[in-house]
């Protein structure tokens, strides 16, 4: 094909592609036709035409640039929250349902909304302390931390939840900004205040109907967890470890070398009766088992463990 | 899964539009909205970013009217076909009862439908389900972009790219003119109806 006209063809691709919004694609075209032309000499204003293309080029990457910089999750309109709310809570019972809804609009990064149905639950027995950690969640997502610090600072002085509770929201709650780097202490006024200790209020299954007991369910996408550990030497404490990935119910940690210690009580085949599961918008807990337990052999990670979990219930 | 009350006689069904972002899912939409007013039920909700990219989903009710004594309505949503939205993508996924995987016939987005039929499979399976099993129709979709001088991929090229072990219904379309629009929204609701009447079957 003639230089010319290839080079003619790839500049009406690349406008049909931008016309398609298909920007990368036309960005590509561009620069193929600029390219071509560098490598022709005996092009009469070839300076002009590449800085014509390169003009071109500037104005579809700020088209792409606008779209990558857009707002993730702007505010919607309440009645598109409405529906969000209606339509991704899948729960059947009273209390779960209107819970789901809250965490759908979380989800969807409508923090505001989201804030104040999961208030609207506070008074719910069965989905308080769920309602409540998932409130310390959206003022992390919306790095409103003195806010959260101070609605907190309110459950304790109006009594809301039992000290246990409170003092459960209170690890919940330091642990994620510990986690962050942000240096904020969250503290229970009461004079009373227990040791940390696993309460018995009924947690909520954030991940959707149990109905199908044969289905595997959707796992959010976990950040982290805290393993409750039975034995070792930190037996009774809960021990947080990064996810390093996510395959459906599959999660894989890594564990420093140092840690072998601990690692020697999470052989292949151990259940964990007692994670908490961490993803960006909730907090739930269940169970898993590990399934495999490696000592890394190569690669800058070397002598650390890789851990698979399963998870089993949530 | 859908919704059916049987004192009430009426199924709730969920079909979403999957695929490529840029691909038409939304323009699909659209042309139902403003073409099938009858069986509309209700506004289309659509949450757009820049250049008109979905965000979320666009939500689109509609009744089937009577089906055998029930009243049967199917809610049809688009995910956003944008890398970077996958946790909505996802998200939109749950609980469908029928797909329309709607391919991009542009030669240079070939790659980007086969990431995105993927990208499905991968989510219907983290939801317990199984892409060779969920009710799914393929559409090949900006037929009409050969005659603007587009490099195209042929039917048979996508069939065998994208459907080659799927073996489901595949149809030709240009959203943006209407064509095979309706065809596919057809196809996929009779495959959808049918895979809920087997499921109320063995359920009853």
């Amino acid at each position: 094909m003639n230089v010319a006209v290839k080079i003619k063809t790839l500049l009406q691709e690349a406008e049909l592609y931008r016309s398609q919004g298909l920007l990368q694609e036309a960005i590509g075209k561009y620069r193929a036709a600029a390219d071509i032309l560098q490598k022709v000499d005996k092009v009469k204003n070839r300076d002009a035409y590449l800085e014509g293309i390169a003009r071109k080029i500037r104005a579809v990457e700020k088209e792409l640039d606008a779209f990558l910089h857009a707002p993730a999750a702007p505010e919607m309109t309440a009645a598109v929250q409405d529906l969000i709310k209606e339509k991704f809570a899948f729960a059947k019972d009273a209390d779960s349902q209107p819970l789901e809804g809250a965490i759908a609009l979380a989800k969807f990064g409508q923090y505001g909304r989201a804030l104040e149905e999961f208030r609207s639950l506070l008074s719910k027995e069965s989905v308080k302390v769920a309602a409540a950690k998932n409130i310390i969640r959206c003022h992390i997502s919306r790095e409103s931390f003195d806010e959260g610090i101070e609605e907190f600072r309110r459950w304790d002085a109006d009594g809301l939840f039992s000290l246990q509770q409170l003092e459960n929201l209170r690890v919940f709650f330091q642990g994620v900004l510990d986690k962050r780097g942000i240096e904020k202490t969250v503290e229970i006024a009461q004079s009373d205040a227990v040791s940390f200790q696993e309460i018995d209020a009924p947690e909520l299954d954030l991940q959707l109907d149990q109905g199908d007991a044969g289905q595997e369910e959707e796992l959010l996408d976990i950040s982290s967890i805290g393993v409750l550990m039975e034995d070792g030497p930190q037996a009774g404490e809960r021990v947080e470890f990064d996810v390093s990935f996510q395959s459906g119910k599959e999660i894989s940690l890594l564990i420093p070398s140092r840690e072998k210690g601990m690692i020697e009580h999470l052989r292949a085949g151990t259940k964990l009766n007692d994670i908490e599961f961490y993803s960006p918008f909730a907090m739930f807990q269940g169970a898993g088992i590990v399934t495999s337990n490696t000592k890394i052999a190569t690669g800058p990670k070397r002598g650390d463990f890789s851990l698979d979990i399963k998870v089993t219930s949530t | 899964m859908a919704t059916i009350n049987l004192k009430k006689k009426e199924i709730e069904a969920k079909i979403v539009y999957y695929g490529p972002g840029r691909g038409g899912k939304t323009t699909n939409l659209e042309y139902i909205y403003k073409t099938y007013k009858k069986q509309v039920a209700g506004d289309m909700v659509s949450i757009t970013t820049e250049g008109d990219r979905t965000l979320f989903f666009d939500f689109l009710p509609i009744g089937l009217g009577k089906i055998r004594g029930f009243d049967v309505r199917v809610a049809l949503y688009t995910v956003p076909g944008q890398v970077q939205y996958s946790s909505t993508r996802k998200l939109v996924l749950k609980e469908v009862d029928g797909l329309v995987f709607v391919a991009d016939s542009l030669q240079v987005r070939r790659e980007k439908n086969m990431i995105s039929l993927k990208d499905m499979a991968q989510n219907l399976k983290d939801y317990g389900l199984n892409v060779f099993k969920v009710p799914l129709v393929f559409q090949y979709n900006k037929r009409d972009l050969a005659e603007e001088g587009f490099p195209i991929l042929t039917v048979e090229q996508l069939d065998k790219d994208l459907n080659r072990q799927l073996k489901v219904p595949s149809l030709p379309a240009s959203a943006l003119k209407g064509d095979g629009v309706g065809a596919t929204l057809k196809e996929c609701l009779k495959l959808t109806l049918k895979s809920l009447k087997s499921q109320f079957q063995e359920g009853s």
